[in-house]
């Protein structure tokens, strides 16, 4: 229960924030506005509104908490044991985006599918190198060559024929 | 009509068209059977591959996908006990019984023919209403749109999970997510902070794939990595036309309700699976076998799910609001080329619609096929490691949310939404409704707007018409249907 009334107060700050901070600063408001219900933060002060109403609700009357399907639960221990892979996948995802103007995109993906399939416990290598490497090159040439579409190659733009 | 209807054969006959719509139901049928994967998450990564394409080719596509994932789905539950749609936990109940009699193959090709059937009879059904229903809603003006789309919103009680509080928060924030840009009606920054990359909004596909495919991917990294596929048991003797026939009222009785279901928005394949399946145990003769590995439990639970699939397709093709999250995500791929679905397209593209309609019936014959003959490939490819699945999936993701506009801010929009995706994921808020939220948003504030401009601020013309009045009315009992069955604890929109 804890757990839950502490989500809904996290809504309700939130709410709070976007209606007291955020739609105050990033809005910007025309001289005259011809009628309230016209103005542009008139409907995101509405959905504030309602995202601090939810968030009152699930605080005052949070949900029961229910048998985790998420494996180690909501609890600190359950984190602990989710935060090495969430730093892997995470990690990995920027590691990628900003990796792109350097690298493009195929020798990223190649190293970021194998990395992680090495990681989730892939160990018969041959196939793992094939897929890992098979599959950027797939979407590549299908996007450039098929969909006309420019997938960058960074410092391998050389090879571009 | 006639004209129109020879357009549209020529624009849909195309060896294109054709194969493309034979992928997409096969590539539907696999990711169905793959568990870990699902439906709108094999929807959504095949919307940049659309791009380029027709329109048309593109949507056939899509649709395909969306038919053979629902059919898809049923091979796992009834193989290893692991539906991989909602709607296919229905199947379980007499199809793993069965399996475990060594009746599988039965269990599958009653399944499959109750699919198709239930397909067939909600394609004709989507043929013969939505036109009517198109050609009614050209009356709407925007107070009747808004009206609309705010019954519309009522999907999202359906698509919410176990609390629908948080349903309604994920769909506010969806809300706000779909403010971001340029003001509609005085050309003003709303979120921008500087940064010209949003002026234009959110792109739909980036905040697709962040919500839909990279959650599942880092709460599959977070856990104790493992991979538990239980080999396919594909043992028994096939079922037969006299098997069908015995099952027929079940079926019949299936796919009507299915069609009834799907065609009200936020609905979805479950409840309807879940009431065929107990009006054919109220009704059989074999109702004492029902839960033990019973054909007929089986046919009726495929029935119901298969039921909605072109029903679901209704409201959007004639009113322009999705019925589910995948026709939501459908409804994302026809802007992207540029069309919005409605009583309108029905005036301008009509052949077009036409051309959809010959692919959606075409489409109950290649699931049949495909089902038929590629049944035991299909159940193979369900035993790949997620541990080799995961990581293609993430490339896939990445490459595709750069396509969009050749955009690296893409990549970063979808990276950061599934981060928010994962964190509503630990938290227990659904994705759906943000996503539905997202698509509707836009459509709600416009024509809210527009209604405003229209009356000089009077709240009086959101009620002017009849038809306002009777989306109201709609809204409130919808509100009412769907939260009772969510007391009765009727799992909806699978």
């Amino acid at each position: 229960m804890t757990r839950e009334r502490l989500t809904g107060a996290g809504v309700l700050i939130l709410g709070l924030l976007i209606f007291f901070l955020l739609i105050p600063r990033g809005i910007d408001k025309p001289g005259s506005v011809e009628h309230a219900a016209l103005a542009p933060d008139f409907w995101p002060k509405i959905i504030a509104a309602i995202i601090i109403l939810m968030g009152l609700l699930l605080t005052v009357k949070p949900a029961e908490e229910e048998d985790e399907e998420i494996e180690g639960g909501g609890d600190a221990g359950g984190w602990l044991q989710r935060l090495p892979g969430l730093a892997v996948a995470l990690g990995t995802l920027f590691a990628f985006y900003f990796l792109i103007p350097l690298l493009g995109m195929v020798v990223p993906g190649m190293v970021m599918a194998l990395g992680l399939m090495v990681y989730a416990g892939e160990r018969r290598w041959p196939r793992g190198i094939a897929i890992a490497a098979g599959v950027p090159i797939l979407l590549y040439f299908f996007f450039v060559y098929v969909a006309s579409i420019p997938i960058p190659l960074g410092v391998f733009e050389i090879l571009r024929g | 009509m006639y004209e129109n209807l020879l357009e549209a054969i020529s624009l849909f006959l195309t060896f294109q068209n054709v194969a493309i719509l034979f992928v997409g139901v096969l590539v539907g049928a696999v990711i169905g059977a793959i568990p870990g994967m699902t439906t709108p998450m094999g929807v959504a990564l095949a919307l940049p591959f659309t791009f380029t394409m027709q329109p048309v080719t593109g949507i056939l596509l899509l649709l395909g996908i969306y038919k053979g994932g629902l059919y898809g789905g049923s091979i796992t539950a009834i193989l290893i006990k692991a539906p991989g749609t909602p709607a296919a936990s229905c199947t379980v109940l007499d199809g793993y019984p069965m399996t475990r009699k060594g009746e599988a193959r039965k269990a599958l090709d009653i399944a499959l023919y109750a699919s198709c059937f239930a397909d067939f009879i909600s394609n004709l059904s989507l043929i013969l209403l939505a036109g009517v229903l198109a050609g009614f809603a050209l009356k709407f003006g925007p107070p009747e749109f808004f009206t609309l789309i705010v019954f519309s919103l009522t999907i999202i009680a359906g698509v919410s999970g176990e609390n629908l509080v948080k349903g309604v928060a994920s769909a506010a924030l969806g809300l706000l997510f779909a403010t971001i840009g340029l003001d509609m009606v005085y050309g003003t920054n709303r979120f921008i902070f500087d940064n010209w990359n949003l002026m234009g909004g959110l792109s739909f596909i980036p905040v697709l794939i962040g919500l839909f495919a990279l959650p599942e991917i880092i709460h599959y990294f977070t856990q104790r990595l493992r991979d538990s596929h239980e080999a396919a048991n594909m043992a028994g003797i096939g079922a037969g036309f006299a098997d069908f026939k015995r099952c027929f009222k079940s079926i019949f009785r299936g796919s009507v309700i299915g069609v009834a279901l799907g065609a009200i928005p936020g609905i979805g394949g479950a409840p309807a699976a879940f009431l065929s399946y107990s009006e054919a145990k109220r009704t059989s003769r074999n109702s004492a076998n029902f839960g033990k590995g019973e054909m007929e439990g089986v046919a009726a639970a495929e029935a119901g799910n298969n039921g909605v699939a072109g029903a679901t397709m209704i409201p959007l093709l004639a009113l322009g609001v999705p019925g589910d999250v995948i026709t939501a995500v459908i409804l994302g791929a026809f802007m992207i080329h540029g069309l919005r679905p409605g009583p309108v397209m029905f005036v301008d593209n009509l052949p077009m619609i036409y051309a959809l309609f010959i692919g959606i019936m075409l489409s109950s014959a290649y699931l049949f096929v495909i089902g038929k003959f590629s049944i035991k490939a299909i159940s193979r490819i369900s035993e790949v490691p997620n541990r080799i699945l995961y990581p293609v999936v993430l490339v896939f993701c990445l490459f595709g949310s750069f396509a969009i506009n050749n955009s690296m801010f893409d990549v970063l929009v979808m990276v950061l939404m599934g981060c928010v995706g994962y964190l509503m994921m630990v938290l227990r808020f659904p994705a759906p409704p943000f996503l539905i939220a997202f698509i509707l948003g836009p459509l709600l504030e416009d024509n809210f707007r527009q209604s405003m401009i229209l009356s000089e601020g009077s709240l009086g013309i959101l009620m002017r018409s009849g038809i306002c009045w009777f989306f109201w009315a709609l809204t409130l009992l919808s509100v009412v249907f769907l939260v009772k069955s969510r007391k009765k604890n009727i799992p909806l929109s699978g």
